[in-house]
C-alpha cells in the first residue's frame, strides 16, 4: 500500500492542535467560571485540570495524528482504487473505476499551503457514495484523475 | 381515446381545488392563529384576515393553474409554468423511461389522473402533470411505449393498440385481506396517539376527557385488571383493523405485468396507481418474511430501484404477499437471479462475543448498581433482552456468493433476503472494528446504487481471511458479469 504524503501528517497535527486549542480554551474558561461560581477550593487549584489537559493533549498531538496517518493507505490498480483508513474501525474500500460517476479534487486553504490535495471518487452508491483519498500531491491527484477518466471513457465505449 | 399530439393545454380545472386543499392545512393554522389572537379585540379585522388568507389561497391556486400549460407534441412534451419567472421544460420522448399514472380519489371522481414522467434524471418531479384526462394519460403512455418498441414492430403496434401485457403476479381480494390481517402494526396506533396528543396540545381534543368517558373514570385512579385487558384487546383489534384498512387501500387489485421497459404495477382502492419498475435501473431484490406470515409461507418481494420514487425510498413492492414459487416466477420474468439454492454461510460463533458481550457486560454493571440504585435492576433486564435480540439477529444472518448474485440474509423478527446481482455492485468496503480485530473478524458492506440509508444489506461478521477472499471474489464477479453483459450474452 502506498502511504500518504508525509506532509499530510503535518496537516493532521495542525488540525489536531487547532481542536486541542479550542478544547483547552473551553477547559480554562470552565475552570475560571467554576472557581468564581461555586467555591474557592484550597486543595483544588483552578489550574489543575488545565495542568493535566495541556501536557496530555500535546503528547496526543504527536502520537494520535501519527497513528491516524499510518492507518491511511491506498493502492491504485489498473481498474480499481483501494483505500484503507480508520484507526478504531479499519476500513478497506475498493472502487472499480467503471463505477465512478464523477471525480473531484479538493484543496482547502491548509492543504494549499502545504501542497496537498484530496481526490474524491463519486459513485452512485449510498454508503460509499464518495470515497475520499486525502494527502496526495496535487500532480499525483491529477495523474490519478486522468487515469480514472480514461478508464471511465473505456467503460462507456 | 384522446388524439395526440395536441396544442398547449391547461390541466383540469379541478386541480385548482386539489391544490388549494393541499395548501390548506398550513394556511388554516395561520388562519386559526390570527383569528384566535384577534377575535376578542377586533372581530371585524379577524374575519377580514381570515377571508384574506382564504382569498390568497384560492387566487394563488387559480394563478398557478392559469400559468401552467403542457403540450404533447409528436416527439416531446413541453411544460411551461411560473407567474413572473416563466419556466419552460422540454422532455423529449426518447428520454422518457416511462409514464407513471396515479389516480387519487378526487382525480378519479372527475375522470382524470396524475401523470409522472420518469426520465433518467435523479431528481423527482421532473415532469408531473397533476390532473389531465385519463384518456390523455393513457394515450401518452401508449405513445411512449410505442417509441420504445423496435421500429419494425411499429406498424404492428398501430393495428393492435396497447397489447395486453402478460400478468405475472396478481392478488385476489381474499389475499389482500389476509395480508392486511398479518400487517397489523402497533406503530400505527402509536402514531395515532401521537396525533391525538398534538391535537390535545392545540386544544382541539381533550385526551383526558376522551379516555375518562370511555374507561368509566378508572384512568384517574388505578387501572383495574379488567380495564387493562379490555384496553389491550381494543388496541389489538384497532391494530388489526388499521392494518387491514391500510393494506386494502394500498394493495387492492394488485397486478404486476411484464412491460417493455420493466415490470408494471397497478394497485390501490381509492388512489389507483400505476408505476413501472424499470428493469435497467433495478439494482437489487429484497424478499421480506414477516414473523407470522413467514410461518404460513408468505413472503414479500420488492425491488430496489434508482430514482423511481423517492417517497418509497427507492424500494418498490413487486409482490408484497406471495408464495415462494410466485416470487421465483416474478424474479425470472424480471431477468433477476433466482433464490439461493446452495445453503448459505453463517457468521462464525465467536461473532456472538462481539454481539452479546458488550450488552451482557453492561447488564452486569447495571445488576451490581442495582444493589444501590432503584430501577437499575430493570435496566439490567432490558440489557439482557438486548443481548438476546443480538443473539437472535446473529442466528438469522447468512450470506452466499452465488454464480450470478450475492445473497445476504438478515433481520430480527422480520427476515430479509437481499439478492444483489454481481454486475450491480458499486463499491465494496471491508470494515473491522476494535472488537472485531481482537476476534479476527471483518464485516463487508456491498454498496449498490439507490440502497436505502438505513437497513441496507451488509455482512456484519466473517472470519477475516474469508472476508478478504469474499471481497476479492465480489470484485472479480463484478468484472465478469459486466463483461458478459457487454458481450450481450446475458441481458438484465
Amino acid at each position: 500500500m502506498t502511504p500518504l504524503e508525509p506532509r499530510q501528517l503535518t496537516l493532521l497535527r495542525i488540525r489536531f492542535l487547532i481542536a486541542a486549542m479550542i478544547l483547552i480554551a473551553l477547559i480554562v474558561f470552565g475552570e475560571l467560571w467554576l472557581a468564581r461560581q461555586l467555591w474557592k477550593p484550597v486543595w483544588l487549584s483552578p489550574w489543575l485540570v488545565t495542568g493535566i489537559a495541556v501536557p496530555v493533549l500535546i503528547a496526543a498531538a504527536f502520537l494520535l495524528p501519527l497513528r491516524r496517518y499510518r492507518a491511511w493507505g491506498y493502492e491504485q490498480r489498473e481498474d480499481e482504487l483501494i483505500v484503507k483508513h480508520g484507526l478504531m474501525v479499519r476500513q478497506l474500500t475498493v472502487v472499480p473505476f467503471g463505477r465512478v460517476q464523477h471525480i473531484d479534487i479538493e484543496r482547502g486553504p491548509l492543504q494549499r499551503a502545504l501542497g496537498l490535495a484530496t481526490l474524491v471518487l463519486n459513485t452512485a452508491g449510498t454508503r460509499g457514495a464518495a470515497v475520499r483519498l486525502p494527502g496526495l500531491r496535487p500532480d499525483t491527484a491529477e495523474e490519478m484523475r486522468d487515469h480514472i477518466r480514461g478508464k471511465i471513457r473505456q467503460d462507456l465505449a | 381515446m384522446t388524439d395526440l399530439p395536441y396544442g398547449p393545454r391547461r390541466l383540469h380545472p379541478i386541480s385548482m381545488v386539489d391544490n388549494a386543499i393541499k395548501a390548506a392545512p398550513g394556511a388554516l393554522i395561520g388562519m386559526v392563529g390570527a383569528v384566535g389572537v384577534l377575535i376578542q379585540r377586533n372581530p371585524g379585522l379577524a374575519v377580514l384576515i381570515a377571508l384574506g388568507i382564504l382569498g390568497a389561497l384560492l387566487l394563488s391556486a387559480a394563478v398557478s393553474w392559469w400559468r401552467f400549460t403542457y403540450d404533447i407534441r409528436s416527439n416531446e412534451i413541453v411544460i411551461e409554468k411560473g407567474l413572473l419567472s416563466r419556466q419552460r421544460r422540454v422532455i423529449p420522448f426518447d428520454r422518457v423511461r416511462d409514464i407513471a399514472i396515479e389516480q387519487p380519489l378526487l382525480a378519479r371522481l372527475v375522470g382524470t389522473a396524475k401523470v409522472r414522467i420518469e426520465t433518467g434524471g435523479a431528481k423527482k418531479d421532473e415532469g408531473v402533470l397533476d390532473m389531465i384526462e385519463l384518456s390523455a394519460a393513457h394515450a401518452l403512455r401508449d405513445l411512449v411505449r410505442d417509441m420504445h418498441r423496435a421500429p419494425a414492430s411499429a406498424a404492428a403496434a398501430e393495428l393492435a393498440e396497447a397489447p395486453a401485457e402478460p400478468v405475472i403476479f396478481a392478488m385476489t381480494l381474499g389475499r389482500v385481506l389476509l395480508s392486511g390481517v398479518l400487517n397489523f402494526s402497533l406503530i400505527f396506533i402509536a402514531l395515532a396517539f401521537g396525533a391525538l396528543q398534538y391535537l390535545d396540545q392545540l386544544g382541539i381534543v381533550d385526551i383526558e376527557r376522551l379516555i375518562q368517558s370511555r374507561g368509566g373514570g378508572n384512568v384517574a385512579g388505578l387501572l383495574t385488571f379488567r380495564t387493562a385487558a379490555i384496553v389491550i384487546l381494543l388496541l389489538v383489534l384497532l391494530g388489526v383493523a388499521s392494518g387491514v384498512l391500510r393494506t386494502l387501500l394500498r394493495d387492492y387489485g394488485f397486478t404486476l405485468t411484464a412491460g417493455e421497459t420493466g415490470l408494471r404495477r397497478r394497485r390501490g382502492l381509492l388512489t389507483l396507481s400505476e408505476v413501472v419498475i424499470p428493469a435497467r435501473r433495478t439494482e437489487a431484490a429484497r424478499i421480506e418474511t414477516g414473523l407470522v406470515g413467514g410461518l404460513l409461507g408468505w413472503h414479500g418481494l420488492a425491488f430496489q430501484t434508482l430514482g423511481a420514487d423517492a417517497k418509497e425510498g427507492g424500494v418498490q413492492d413487486a409482490a408484497p404477499f406471495a408464495r415462494t414459487d410466485e416470487i421465483a416466477h416474478v424474479l425470472e420474468q424480471a431477468g433477476f437471479p433466482q433464490l439461493p439454492e446452495a445453503p448459505m454461510s453463517r457468521p462464525p460463533a465467536r461473532a456472538l462475543i462481539r454481539r452479546c458481550g458488550p450488552w451482557l457486560a453492561a447488564a452486569g454493571v447495571a445488576a451490581i448498581a442495582g444493589q444501590y440504585l432503584p430501577y437499575a435492576g430493570w435496566v439490567a433486564l432490558a440489557l439482557v433482552a438486548m443481548a438476546l435480540a443480538a443473539m437472535l439477529a446473529w442466528f438469522r444472518e447468512a450470506h452466499l456468493a452465488g454464480e450470478r448474485a450475492l445473497y445476504v440474509r438478515e433481520g430480527l423478527f422480520a427476515r430479509r433476503l437481499w439478492i444483489i446481482p454481481h454486475e450491480k455492485l458499486q463499491v465494496v468496503a471491508t470494515r473491522r472494528g476494535p472488537l472485531q480485530r481482537l476476534l479476527g473478524l471483518s464485516g463487508i458492506v456491498p454498496d449498490t446504487a439507490g440502497s436505502p440509508a438505513v437497513g441496507a444489506p451488509r455482512i456484519a461478521d466473517l472470519a477475516t481471511g474469508e472476508a478478504d477472499r469474499l471481497a476479492a471474489r465480489l470484485l472479480a464477479d463484478f468484472y465478469t458479469a459486466r463483461a458478459r453483459i457487454r458481450a450481450g450474452l446475458h441481458v438484465t
